[in-house]
């Protein structure tokens, strides 16, 4: 079977859905034997030089991105051993329009809300406020009988 | 057939029979039938043949030996009993608690012998004198007994191995224990387990979300008017708003004609005591209302000193108005901000967060004038948030036992106010106007690893800053009141909202958003992936990504 990978360098923050990618090389690979779609072992042809910025791959026959690190191996063979990027892999297929609760979010939020990510300083800011009246001068009052 | 052996019950009829055909029976004519009713009656009849010359029932051979019944204690025991053809035929129940229901009977009927009290319906069919019964036929009812209780099975048990020419015997164990019951119960409908005790409190139903109103408006709750009535304008007393001067001129009045000597002194002819012409003298904090001058009369004589009569008996003392403004905008206004109110002749006060974060506040104090009793309103434009009542007068004495009245309430006063100072309020309970449970620090932010932060608020301790302040303390004291503002103030790392957000909790879908996002709870509806892939983009999720 053959299918067509992706190589890239992906520079952007794992917790990214959409990544920065660099293609590095694309390759249609003979697939000879079992593979684990979702941790592919893969051999590749390729030298070390070229590799050495590869940290990606993207098999689209099996829709997923993978997290890859390689090897290089004698022969001028490259060894991919890639482990799934589910975050990336369902964006592209969906994951977009699917509705969630957001519990916390950059842009929208509700400052109204209890959040206890951060901290308070020990020293309180003590502010007083006086109202704009109050008693003022005394006076006797008598009270006599008849 | 075994003891204790659990009955069957077929048939719609809910005949009763043994689990097993006893080897006793085999061959035999008829069998004892025994039916369970709703109420839990156990009916049994029995055909008994008599063989052809009526000397023996061509029925079984088992029995008991005669005159002895081995059954277990707590047992109760059915025995039908005939003797002889032309006997008595003794039916005799013994139950649980050991009472002995024994009924007798001659053809063809039978009648309860004792105890009396205890129902049996019985039914024999009319047969002409002489003949033989060839079955008895009674109803036990036993709703009336005590030892009674739930369905019962009956345990036949057949011991010994002694026929008895002439007779036969049938011995059944009615057992009423819990057990049977159930067993029997179990026959007659099912495996049904023992029934829940709480059962008769009812179970679980859904229910709510159908009666809200939704009705959040409120009444306006304004500062009520000063009441109508005016005892300044009774004929037993007259009030008036003296300076010093015009109060030492009737000192010296006063004074000066007192003398029982001298008949010319006029209060001395209505006075026990020079003193008895002042009710009150008393010092207010503000100038009550008083018209022109006009002579002071004592009884019914004119002094001679001129004062300002007093016009009305209330007077309101307008304090002004706070406006208390969110500094941060954000729940550490209302979580972490503790607001203290002091007030003039009451001391402080605190005010719920919720009431008053941006709203104004304002102070008045509603003063009887002839006691100096008052009621101060803290009030908002549309309630009235705390009534307070004090003293703010300070009494003058006039008489030695003036004095000493006036120096024991004060001494009173200073007592009371002991447990007031200083007062610690403890974790938690002084910010119960402001703090709510997880204020600052108490969540846990998964992502990006912010850990749960010192729950600083909530830890700290609000002390009272005054005590009981009325009377003469109060003069002494501040004559406007103020509030105090304790407010959290945040350590915020500049970018946390892209690094970690701001709580949210709200429904979006995913490619509207942009930045940080966590998510509390997703449908992940239309995602052709493995279970534990999903699994993993959920806890991916829960931690944050970066859209």
């Amino acid at each position: 079977m053959s299918i067509k990978l992706y190589v890239y360098s992906n520079t952007s923050d794992r917790r990214r859905p959409v990544k920065e990618l660099e293609l590095i090389d694309e390759k249609d690979v003979e697939l000879k034997g079992d593979v684990d779609v979702q941790s592919p072992v893969l051999i590749l042809t390729g030298d070390a030089a070229t590799y050495a910025r590869a940290n990606y791959i993207y098999i689209p026959a099996f829709r997923r991105y993978y997290f890859a690190e390689f090897t290089a191996l004698q022969g001028g063979m490259i060894e991919a051993r890639c482990r799934r990027d589910v975050l990336s892999s369902t964006w592209a297929h969906g994951l977009q329009n699917c509705t969630a609760i957001i519990a916390r979010q950059e842009e929208e939020f509700n400052l109204l809300l209890n959040d206890g990510t951060f901290q308070a300083y020990a020293n309180d800011q003590v502010v007083t406020k006086e109202f704009t009246g109050g008693f003022s001068t005394p006076a006797y009052v008598l009270v006599v009988a008849g | 057939m075994a003891y204790g052996q659990l009955l069957e019950v077929r048939g719609e009829d809910r005949d009763v029979v043994f689990a097993s055909v006893p080897q006793y029976w085999d061959g035999l004519l008829s069998q004892p039938k025994f039916k369970v009713t709703d109420a839990g009656e156990v009916i049994f009849s029995y055909d008994a043949p008599w063989n052809a010359d009526g000397t023996e029932l061509l029925f079984w051979n088992l029995l008991e030996a005669q005159g002895s019944y081995n059954y277990n204690t707590g047992r109760g025991c059915v025995e039908l009993n005939h003797l002889d053809a032309s006997g008595a035929k003794n039916l005799r129940f013994v139950l649980k608690n050991g009472t002995q229901i024994i009924c007798q009977g001659t053809s063809p009927q039978c009648q309860i012998i004792s105890p009396l009290g205890v129902t049996i319906a019985q039914g024999n069919p009319l047969a002409a004198p002489g003949t033989y019964v060839n079955y008895l036929y009674c109803i036990i009812d036993y709703a009336n007994l005590e030892a009674i209780i739930g369905y019962y099975y009956l345990d036949p048990r057949f011991d010994g191995s002694e026929s008895r020419y002439g007779g036969w015997n049938i011995v059944g164990n009615l057992d009423t224990s819990q057990t049977a019951r159930q067993n029997l119960y179990n026959a007659l409908y099912g495996n049904e387990p023992v029934q829940d005790p709480y059962l008769p409190g009812g179970t679980s139903t859904t229910g709510g979300g159908s009666n809200a109103t939704w009705d959040d408006t409120s009444d306006t709750i304004s500062v009520p008017g000063a009441p109508a009535l005016n005892l300044t304008l009774n004929h037993f007393i007259s009030a008036y708003v003296p300076s010093l001067t015009d109060v030492n001129n009737l000192a010296n009045f006063v004074w000066g004609n007192y003398d029982k000597t001298d008949s010319s002194k006029v209060l001395s002819k209505i006075l026990a005591n020079p003193s008895d012409a002042i009710v009150s003298l008393h010092m207010l904090p503000y100038t009550p209302d008083s018209s022109t001058a006009i002579e002071v009369t004592i009884g019914q004589y004119g002094t001679s000193v001129s004062m300002p009569p007093m016009t009305s008996q209330f007077k309101d003392i307008d304090c002004g108005s706070v406006t208390i403004s969110p500094y941060w905008d954000n729940y550490l206004d209302y979580t972490a901000t503790h607001i203290i109110l002091f007030l003039p002749y009451v001391g402080e006060v605190t005010l719920d967060v919720n009431e008053v974060m941006g709203q104004t506040v304002s102070v008045l104090y509603r003063v009887d004038n002839l006691t100096g009793a008052f009621v101060c309103f803290v009030s908002t434009s549309d309630k009235i948030l705390g009534q307070y009542n004090g003293c703010c007068a300070l009494s003058v004495p006039v008489s030695s036992a003036d004095y000493r009245g006036l120096n024991q309430a004060i001494l009173n006063a200073a007592a009371a106010a002991v447990g007031g100072v200083m007062t610690a309020a403890g974790a938690g309970a002084a910010l119960a106007t402001g703090a709510a449970e997880g204020a600052i620090g108490s969540l846990n932010l998964a992502a990006g690893g912010i850990s749960a932060a010192a729950n600083v608020a909530q830890s700290k301790v609000h002390h009272s800053r005054s005590g009981a302040l009325g009377g003469a303390a109060g003069f002494l004291g501040s004559q406007t009141p103020y509030v105090i503002i304790h407010r959290a103030r945040q350590c915020l790392p500049e970018g946390l909202n892209k690094r970690a957000g701001y709580p949210a909790m709200i429904t979006k879908r995913l490619g509207d958003l942009h930045g940080f996002t966590s998510v509390s709870s997703i449908i992940m509806d239309g995602l052709a992936y493995t279970d534990a892939e999903l699994s993993e983009l959920a806890e991916i999720l829960k931690e944050g990504i970066i859209i």
